[in-house]
């Protein structure tokens, strides 16, 4: 094949691939559950930057003659046992979920893409490489990342890395999985048989046809990090105290449950909230990307 | 004449969606006496399925719906039949074979258990004497060792002793009506011969109709007595299939006609039909079949055509027969 | 058939090895020196070094790798400084009433989930499947740590109805042992529910397109009996792996559960194990969990076998 045929191929394909792109666009926001999901998450990040812009109060401000007070006015979730503001530590609360979610979801991306993609494509690297994973994928996700960050010790950093090797695993077996299907393809052969180097089949044309399983997998790894980050500040082995984490808000107010229900309820709303809107998300974009099931929201 | 044993009348199907209607079959209308063999041949798209299952009530509803007509069996209206009555009919009066014997077996029931279903559902009998009818049902479309074979799962048999099981199960309640949608289509040229062979015998040991949905010909030439052309969701000719073979008076019949090798004379000239059938929904006005005729005129586009009796028995719906008498305001 | 049995059994070895190198490589993470952390700050330089010794810290890695594979060989999984017990007799000490719980909580969850499943799917589209899928959803967004607070605030503070915690042994008493753990179980089972009920529903419509449910309604079979004894029958199939796979979300959220209704399981155990900083007490814990998994995923393969005869008769 010359260069100028090639060349042009490519500029058609991309041709097709910008309507395409906006066609799906479109369809994204005829779904219902797209939608819901996200307006949920721009709730999230108004909630995190707006409402610590807006609020008064600072998010570790202590305020020891105001404790436990009943959500009023001034205090809109009220406050907890150090009179910190509940509404002020539930919005910095949000900023850090997405900042873990996002961090998680970053790695995933990258590492998980890699991993998948060599191993899928490659054959000589797959047993290895997926035996690795089978061995991290037999601890459960979340006590994976409970045990790694009790090794490594209680940080934001740490909480990060433990939730990123915690969900690398999965999503590398999905991007696998695409990418055994891509490279059984006639135009993978094609190129191949063109002289194309691994790395640039693996670009051209793994990855990009793994993008949307990846899109999908990466949502939910982001509705498990937020959920899975509560949790560990909940058992004391994620962002240690008195960082705002809603893990840390549920965890405060445990003992105060009898008294002062709101502070454990307005962290617990906001993290089911979060991990919904990313649910949400991520079933809005499968039905988009991947219908396997026809019609499934007509 | 007694009358019919199943009796369309003016059916019409459409799919609903939110938006809009699509029409899947129209005005189709036919008989089928007790006993005949009938074959509905169409392309993919001309409703003929859909036609076959508005007969068993089957219609994948509620997108897809009867909207008019009436489908009288044994004098009794299917479309307006309660659920329960349905159910008997289905098994019943009526047995069905579909065109993959591959997928329309469940595939974690024994084949014997799925015939004696069948016979439970529909009679009062115990499920060891259910289990005799099964292996004697077996027998009776020749699958060799019927007692050991009941036992066995669906994909530990052949594409074609599948289809023999399918046909079991649907002529277990002795039905007087079968119906069956391209039996044949996923099987080997030497085992579509046997099905077909099971089949007439079974009608003519049994008594019953049979309606045979196909895109083949030839197939309908060698068993069917009556032949029924759809297109675009229209019944455009019917004829005993002598009649048919030997005057074909719709354009479409003559082109189908001159697609199939004759099995006895020398071959002319083979010649398919240009263009791809219209897909339902999107109909040129006038007759359907117009941008694919060769034959046709300025006035095909404007006149909505109907069945015109050619001979006794023998109808079609083309301008050219009579352009009079024919043509319809639309 | 037996063949099956051995394949999957042999592929599970390289996966146990790994697993129990990844449990090991554990404490070797662990920033600066593991001794000094168990220890605390207020110990002596003999208490350190006393655990150093104990620990095996003082020798290479190498070494302490071949004898902690010899260890595990023999069933030996190490020894608690904290507790003063051996790991493994705390584990099983512990997993009767982590697996009561767990058991407790899936013969909840599974039949309802079933049920639930089914009917959103039947009448999909409808306002019960609406429901049943928001609902579905939310199970599994929420987290189950906060529901359980919330649910002594409700069951127990307002109502009076469960007691808020602790776990009573059935020798002492068999009710008393039902209500500490109904409470514990229904938050268990929350997130089980919404993950099976959206399984069950999406296998099922997709069981509802196949050509042999359109034969079986062809044979004049109620819809409850194409429903039930054809598309759900098949459907069963890919419903078994998924439970299977909810064995990792129970041991997670038993860990979880336990801390907030102070129940004495081995997810509790795992929790003290890291507040601690008890690494053999960690290691152990875990690589039992990890097995465990490795094992079920061997039953959930081999009950492939027992619901579908295309794989029996392979």
């Amino acid at each position: 094949m010359t260069e100028f045929s090639q060349a042009l191929r490519v500029d058609l394909t991309e041709d097709r691939e910008e309507t395409r792109r906006f066609l799906v666009l479109r369809r994204f926001f005829r779904s219902p559950t797209f939608v819901a999901g996200f307006a949920i998450v721009v709730m999230l990040v108004l909630l995190g930057t707006g409402g610590v812009w807006l609020s008064p109060y600072e998010a570790t401000g202590m305020d020891l003659r105001n404790r436990l007070s009943p959500p009023t006015a001034q205090n809109w979730f009220g406050t907890d046992n150090f009179g910190r503001d509940v509404f002020t530590r539930v919005a910095a609360g949000s900023q850090l979920s997405m900042f873990v979610g996002l961090m998680v979801v970053a790695i995933n991306a990258v590492a998980g893409a890699a991993i998948g993609a060599l191993a899928g494509y490659l054959r000589q690297l797959d047993n290895l490489l997926m035996r690795v994973m089978d061995a991290f994928m037999a601890f459960p996700a979340m006590l994976l990342a409970i045990a790694i960050t009790a090794a490594l010790g209680p940080s934001l950093f740490n909480v990060v890395v433990a939730l990123a090797v915690a969900y690398v695993p999965k999503t590398a077996r999905i991007v696998r999985g695409t990418a055994l299907i891509v490279r059984e393809q006639q135009y993978v052969e094609a190129a191949q048989v063109a002289g194309a180097g691994t790395m640039r089949i693996l670009r051209v044309h793994v990855l990009p046809n793994c993008l949307s399983s990846l899109v999908v997998q990466l949502t939910f790894v982001f509705a498990s990090a937020v959920l899975a980050e509560a949790t560990l500040s909940y058992l004391g082995v994620g962002l240690p105290p008195p960082a705002p984490t809603w893990g840390n808000g549920i965890s405060d107010g445990r003992e105060y449950i009898v008294e002062a229900w709101w502070i454990s309820l307005f962290p617990g709303l906001a993290i089911t909230f979060a991990v919904l809107g990313f649910n949400f998300l991520g079933d809005g974009l499968r039905d988009v990307l991947d219908p396997h099931l026809p019609g499934e929201s007509e | 004449m007694s009358s019919p044993l199943l009796s369309v009348e003016g059916l019409r199907v459409a799919a609903r969606t939110r938006r809009r209607e699509n029409l899947l079959i129209e005005d189709v209308s036919f008989d089928v006496r007790e006993g005949e063999f009938l074959g509905i041949v169409g392309e993919s798209g001309s409703g003929k399925s859909m036609t076959a299952l508005s007969i068993m009530g089957l219609l994948p509803g509620p997108v897809v719906q009867a909207t008019a007509g009436r489908v009288l069996l044994q004098g009794r209206d299917v479309l307006k039949m309660p659920d329960g009555d349905l159910r008997r009919l289905r098994g019943g009066a009526i047995g069905m074979i579909f065109q993959d014997p591959m997928t329309s077996l469940n595939p974690v029931q024994t084949i014997g258990r799925q015939i004696v279903e069948v016979v439970r559902l529909h009679e009062e009998i115990s499920r060891p004497a259910a289990w005799e009818r099964a292996v004697e049902l077996l027998r009776e479309v020749n699958i060799p060792a019927p007692e050991e074979r009941a036992q066995a799962y669906p994909h530990q048999l052949s594409g074609g002793m599948r289809q023999r099981v399918m046909i079991a199960m649907a002529i277990a309640c002795r039905p007087r009506l079968l119906i069956a949608d391209e039996p044949t289509t996923a099987l080997d040229v030497t085992i579509q011969a046997q099905i077909l062979e099971l089949l007439d015998r079974l009608r003519r040991e049994r008594g019953m109709a049979v309606v045979l949905i196909t895109h083949d010909l030839g197939v309908v030439s060698e068993y069917a007595d009556r032949v029924l052309v759809m297109y675009s969701g229209r019944v455009v000719e019917t004829a005993p299939v002598a009649d048919l073979f030997a005057a074909p008076s719709h354009p479409y019949t003559r082109g189908l006609l001159n697609s199939v090798p004759p099995l006895s004379e020398e071959v002319e000239e083979l010649r398919a039909i240009e263009g791809q059938p219209p897909t339902p929904g999107a109909w040129p006005a006038g007759c359907r079949f117009r941008p694919r005729c060769d034959e046709s005129r300025p006035a095909c586009a404007r006149w909505d055509v109907r069945l015109v009796s050619v001979d006794p028995g023998h109808s079609a719906a083309c301008l050219l027969l009579d352009d009079k008498e024919n043509a319809h305001a639309p | 058939m037996t063949s099956y049995i051995a394949r999957r059994l042999l592929a599970a070895v390289p996966v146990l090895l790994l697993v129990s190198l990844l449990a090991f490589l554990l404490m070797q993470i662990v920033p600066g020196d593991p001794a000094h952390a168990m220890a605390g700050s207020d110990a002596s330089v003999e208490e350190i070094n006393e655990l150093r010794r104990g620990l095996g810290l003082d020798r290479p890695w190498h070494l302490r790798l071949a004898e902690w594979y010899l260890a595990l060989l023999q069933g030996d999984l190490g020894h608690s400084y904290t507790l003063r017990a051996d790991v493994t007799d705390l584990i099983f000490e512990r997993i009767p009433i982590t697996l009561s719980i767990a058991i407790y909580s899936m013969l909840i969850a599974v039949p309802f989930s079933i049920v639930l499943g089914v009917l959103a799917a039947r009448f999909r589209g409808s306002a019960l499947d609406l429901g049943i899928m928001g609902a579905a959803l939310l199970g599994v967004s929420v987290p189950n740590f906060w529901i359980g607070i919330m649910a002594i605030l409700f069951f127990s503070v307002q109502l009076g109805w469960l007691p808020a915690g602790g776990y009573v042994p059935p020798s002492e008493s068999v009710i008393g042992w039902l209500q500490s753990m109904t409470m514990p179980a229904l938050v268990l089972g929350t997130m089980q529910m919404g993950l099976l009920t959206r399984i069950t529903r999406s296998e099922m419509l997709e069981m509802m397109h196949k050509d042999f449910v359109r034969t079986a309604r062809a044979k004049g079979a109620s819809e409850l009996r194409v429903m039930m004894a054809h598309a759900l029958r098949n459907a069963i199939i890919p419903i078994v792996t998924v439970i299977g796979l909810l064995f990792g979300m129970i041991v997670t959220g038993a860990v979880v559960v336990e801390q907030v209704f102070s129940v004495p399981g081995l997810g509790r155990l795992i929790v003290q194990a890291i507040l601690t900083r008890d690494y053999p007490l960690i290691q152990g814990t875990l690589l039992f969990v990890a097995s465990a998994f490795v094992f079920v995923n061997l039953i959930v393969d081999l009950s492939y076998a027992f619901f579908d005869p295309r794989i029996r008769q392979n």
